[in-house]
């Protein structure tokens, strides 16, 4: 069953155009890359998919309901199954809360109720860090270690939906590589719909079931993440196998040249 | 033309680098890679005098036959954007908001050079297309919010060859990037300095990257070097368990047949992350995160020599030098 359904959907900062005319669903239980280059729309999309950002026109449906009429009338029951995670962790905790803290604003906020620190200790084991870190400031905690403590922060409502915007790129590869088995782990375990957003098709390559390659507001090719991968068909997702491969150490410079 | 000897940063009193031979030849490619923290920033720094003031460093660096170490400010500043290029990861914050772009990389001409005004006007168009930016005479008079990231690295990159260096210190130049600009990004550094003879110290934390683009690679763990050889050599084949838990964490592109099988598969990781300056363990730093090591560990592991190009640091390696140097892969 799909459980975001996008048609004719259109968005525009001002008068420039960001998004134009997109259609796809995403199935439930399902993992969904996106890539594309910088001001491609990426996202964007993911904004107005989790209610960041209106949808100004065109059809967007979460669970068989308009998401506008999601905001107008549940915006809490969205936002609870509807949780995202930034690219930066530093920038997305407030340097100035505990992590506990910092942890304990969706349920706060979105389920009007304050959770305990043994609830919120059990989220922190979940991806990876012990209950000790609930009396830490985030400049106390390394990039991963933050971007865990992101990730920990979107799972204390229990949402459907997990949402990743390049939740590794400001990461080490070493860190990446942790991170990405995370979040593939959590997904296992509880069941999660995760739409993820990277310029690295490499990250995707490795998470994604489904690929949908987007330029300037425009998707320009989809479909299953091994097929795109090894058999790209438009000139754009060609160009980024490319570049991604050349700088591979899976794949040999030979089979990159090869593909052109 | 570059040759290290010996080289220590200290903070405090904790040693944070310890580097005691690596060179550099006239216009090779050498990539320094390591997570952060590992200090790989630090070397690049302090090779010409850049280190933060709380900085201790002492031993030899030798470039083009001078020491830098103990040089003086003066002279640095001399070496430092004629002899010695270099770029930063943050373009943007590597470029001065309120001045247009062809006056910033003229700045860079005529700090080191006399030049007359026509004669600057030409040489500043001159390295704007060498360095591929496109209708060079209207984006001169841009400003560089004006520029995409791509565009701004090459301004950068304009900036840092306006005087022909014989080195190039390129500093994570393209970790702010897309995939696709950064391949760009990446040949054109390998063009410039293939065509120019330049020299390169390219740092980065990604092994593909630094493969891409330099022949020789060093590898630094906690301030140490672990392994250094031929980029391919290392990373096809590498001798240090931490090298080869780096590789091994990479993701890689997967194009193959496995691609399905891969797809939601764990990578493997190196767990726990680098040790804080002063909290590595004795012996080989690696070993509290090394799922190989022993007793043997607690002591510091020797330089073992693989042929004249390749060493490294490991007691118990992957392939041991006595063990021969097939490969394992």
């Amino acid at each position: 069953m799909a459980l975001v359904e996008i048609n004719a959907l259109s968005f525009s900062y001002g008068r420039a155009p960001v998004l134009k005319d997109l259609s796809f669903s995403i199935e439930q239980d399902s993992t969904l890359g996106i890539v594309g280059e910088s001001g491609s729309g990426k996202s964007t999309l993911i904004r107005v998919l989790c209610g960041l950002m209106p949808v100004q026109s065109g059809i967007a449906r979460y669970d068989g309901r308009d998401i506008s009429e999601w905001l107008d009338r549940e915006p809490r029951g969205f936002r609870r199954r509807n949780q995202i995670v930034f690219q930066s962790p530093a920038s997305s905790l407030d340097p100035r809360m505990r992590v506990g803290q910092s942890l304990a604003e969706p349920t706060k906020s979105l389920e009007r109720r304050t959770p305990s620190d043994e609830e919120l200790g059990q989220w922190l084991t979940v991806v990876g860090l012990g209950p000790e870190a609930l009396q830490r400031y985030p400049h106390q905690l390394s990039g991963g270690q933050l971007q865990r403590v992101a990730i920990a922060r979107a799972l204390t409502v229990n949402p459907t939906m997990l949402y990743a915007d390049e939740p590794t790129s400001a990461l080490d590869v070493s860190i990446q590589a942790q991170v990405l088995n995370l979040l593939i782990e959590i997904r296992r375990r509880l069941g999660l719909t995760m739409v993820i957003v990277s310029h690295d098709l490499a990250v995707v390559g490795r998470v994604c079931e489904q690929v949908i390659v987007m330029r300037n507001g425009e998707i320009v090719e989809s479909g299953p993440t091994a097929s795109v991968l090894r058999y790209p068909e438009h000139e754009y997702t060609k160009s980024l196998v490319n570049a991604a491969r050349a700088v591979s150490l899976g794949a040999s410079h030979d089979a990159a040249d090869a593909i052109i | 033309m570059l040759t290290i000897r010996d080289l220590t940063i200290h903070v405090g009193n904790n040693q944070i680098v310890g580097i005691d031979e690596l060179d550099i030849e006239r216009g090779a490619r050498l990539g320094l890679v390591g997570e952060s923290g590992s200090g790989k920033t630090m070397t690049a720094m302090s090779l010409v005098g850049l280190q933060h003031r709380d900085c201790r460093v002492t031993g030899s660096v030798q470039f083009d036959g001078r020491e830098l170490i103990g040089c003086g400010e003066k002279d640095l500043a001399r070496i430092r954007g004629s002899d010695v290029g270099m770029i930063f990861q943050d373009p943007l914050r590597a470029l001065n908001p309120t001045m247009r772009v062809g006056r910033q990389i003229g700045e860079a001409i005529r700090l080191h050079a006399r030049t007359s005004r026509a004669q600057l006007r030409a040489r500043v168009h001159d390295l704007m297309t060498q360095v591929r930016l496109p209708d060079p005479d209207r984006l001169a008079r841009c400003y560089p919010h004006q520029l995409s990231g791509g565009q701004q690295q090459r301004v950068l990159i304009a900036m840092a060859i306006a005087c022909d260096p014989k080195l190039l210190i390129a500093d994570e130049p393209t970790t702010a990037l897309d995939v696709t600009v950064q391949k760009e990004i990446l040949d054109l550094l390998v063009r410039l300095s293939s065509e120019k003879q330049m020299a390169m110290l390219f740092v980065s934390h990604d092994l593909g990257v630094v493969r891409a683009v330099s022949e020789q690679v060093a590898v630094l763990y906690s301030g140490r070097l672990v392994e250094v050889g031929p980029s391919d050599a290392v990373i096809g084949d590498p001798r240090h368990r931490y090298t080869e838990a780096l590789v091994a964490a990479n993701p890689g592109l997967i194009s193959s047949d496995e691609t399905d099988v891969l797809i939601g598969q764990p990578l493997p990781t190196i767990t726990g992350s680098v040790p804080a300056p002063g909290a590595a363990p004795s012996g080989c730093a690696f070993r509290n995160r090394c799922a190989y090591a022993t007793d043997a560990c607690e002591a510091v592991p020797p330089m073992k020599n693989v042929d004249s190009e390749r060493r490294f640091t490991c007691w118990n390696p992957s392939v041991d030098v006595k063990a021969g140097s097939h490969g394992t892969r």
